[in-house]
């Protein structure tokens, strides 16, 4: 009898176990890490978009032999205020006495961050919800009770050997308490899970379609910045008048371009779109995966692949592409 | 009345673009082709698509529903950082029940010889 009643519980904590949502841990994680990249990419893209501003403006003062001045805020150094804040230190036209405002393109890049930070702690709580170390620390915990309960029955057997018949209950008695509470919390936190991100897809999907606009948004000043300069350092070497040029000077301009050219290839083989789209597709098979409740299943860790790889592709492309600067001059306006 | 998607009208408008500087590029090539002009032209469409691109993405970002959907993702996060937590919770209860049993059975091996 006493064996039918220890036998049953460890039988549907076995059952249950299938469901845990540590299962889904390899492909949460990689979910997350997609989501990191992502992020990551697009807060390249902002820096360079900073930086292409200050060339802009850099290449228009140099034009225009601009008599400049350092804001007064620089001479200060003790934050004002409340909140306590130290006042904007830049370099301005003489007679301007604030710092520019953002652009076109910083000004919604900038309008676009909530999506971002929301989608990356979206993305850490999913993963600390089945991060391992937390089964770990239960099962060890767990454990210590398990080992903490024979301590006591052996004890309690030595001064009391009637209680011998006990000892065969107590021990794994206290083994279950510690697997009661895992058992519950795990059913608890997969309930969780699975509402959780059933409900979110929706809003992944929506989201998903501001991150790529405003992924695409980047590369496409990226590629406004490395397109023209490629063309223009090509002209000479397209026009017939390239017969004229000596053999060396031929030479260095054909380096020059053959790296600007590599360049402009490497940032123009990213796809945000698709990337974007990956990720949606990855989310929307977690939640259709957990709702199923059939454990790991290939065609979800082969979606997780394809927008962890895509979303790496994307990110080695801004980088490419904020590494190969811009031209000195100033490029057409793009938005006002 | 005919409802106008804004991305649907950049996207196509973005595809319209660059479907016409596929068509300049290919002129680079004829003989005695201006190409210093079709560049400067090509650059022109392209500062284009890219200025529509932004504009798309600033429409999204002022609207309504996009403060929607980050809340709904901000609370869908919290919801899950308070589960990840009761983790925690429980692996600290765990702890201090086993060391309240460990507790008992040395007191019950130290009083054992008096029994």
């Amino acid at each position: 009898m006493l064996r039918f009643y220890i036998s049953k519980p460890l039988w549907m904590l076995l059952a249950v176990s299938a469901c845990s949502p540590y299962v889904y841990s390899q492909e949460i994680n990689g979910f997350s890490n997609g989501v990191d990249a992502v992020v990551a990419s697009y807060q390249i893209g902002l820096r360079a978009m900073d930086a292409i501003a200050i060339r802009q403006r850099d290449a228009k003062f140099a034009a225009d032999r601009t008599r400049l001045i350092l804001l007064p805020g620089c001479d200060q150094i003790a934050a004002t205020g409340t909140p306590p804040k130290l006042p904007d230190c830049a370099i301005v036209t003489f007679g301007v006495s604030s710092a520019p405002p953002p652009n076109a393109v910083q000004k919604a890049l900038a309008g676009a961050a909530p999506a971002f930070d929301a989608l990356k702690s979206y993305a850490a709580a999913l993963t600390a919800v089945t991060l391992a170390n937390d089964e770990t620390a239960l099962n060890q915990a767990t454990q210590s009770l398990t080992t903490a309960a024979n301590g006591l029955t052996t004890a309690v057997t030595k001064i009391a050997p009637q209680a011998v018949s006990a000892k065969g209950f107590m021990s794994p008695a206290g083994g279950l308490l510690g697997q009661g509470i895992e058992f519950y919390l795990d059913r608890r936190r997969l309930a969780v899970l699975r509402n959780t991100v059933q409900a979110v897809d929706p809003a992944v999907d929506n989201l998903g379609q501001v991150v790529s606009t405003a992924l695409l948004d980047i590369w496409k000043q990226q590629l406004l910045q490395l397109g023209p300069t490629m063309r223009d350092d090509a002209e000479l070497l397209e026009t017939p008048s390239v017969t004229s040029l000596g053999s060396a000077d031929y030479l260095a301009k054909l380096s020059a371009l053959e790296v600007e050219v590599d360049a402009y290839t490497q940032a123009r083989a990213a796809d945000p779109t698709a990337t974007a789209r990956a990720m949606e597709a990855a989310h929307h098979q977690l939640a259709q995966a957990l709702m199923s409740s059939n454990g790991q299943d290939g065609a979800i860790l082969a979606t997780v692949q394809a927008f962890v790889a895509s979303a790496g592709q994307l990110k080695a492309a801004f980088e490419v592409a904020s590494a190969s600067g811009g031209p000195s001059k100033a490029p057409p306006e793009t938005a006002k | 009345m005919t409802q106008v998607n804004p991305n649907d009208v950049a996207s196509s408008g973005s595809q319209d673009i660059q479907s016409a500087i596929a068509k300049l590029a290919a002129l680079k090539t004829r003989p005695g082709a201006l190409i210093v002009a079709i560049d400067q032209k090509i650059n022109d469409l392209q500062a284009q698509d890219a200025a529509l691109t932004n504009l798309q993405l600033q429409t999204m970002v002022d609207s309504q529903k996009f403060g929607q959907e980050v809340a709904t993702m901000n609370a869908a996060a919290g919801a899950l950082k308070t589960e990840a937590a009761n983790m925690q919770v429980a692996v600290n209860d765990l702890t201090a029940v086993a060391k309240v049993v460990n507790t008992a059975a040395s007191l019950v091996t130290a009083l054992a010889p008096f029994v």
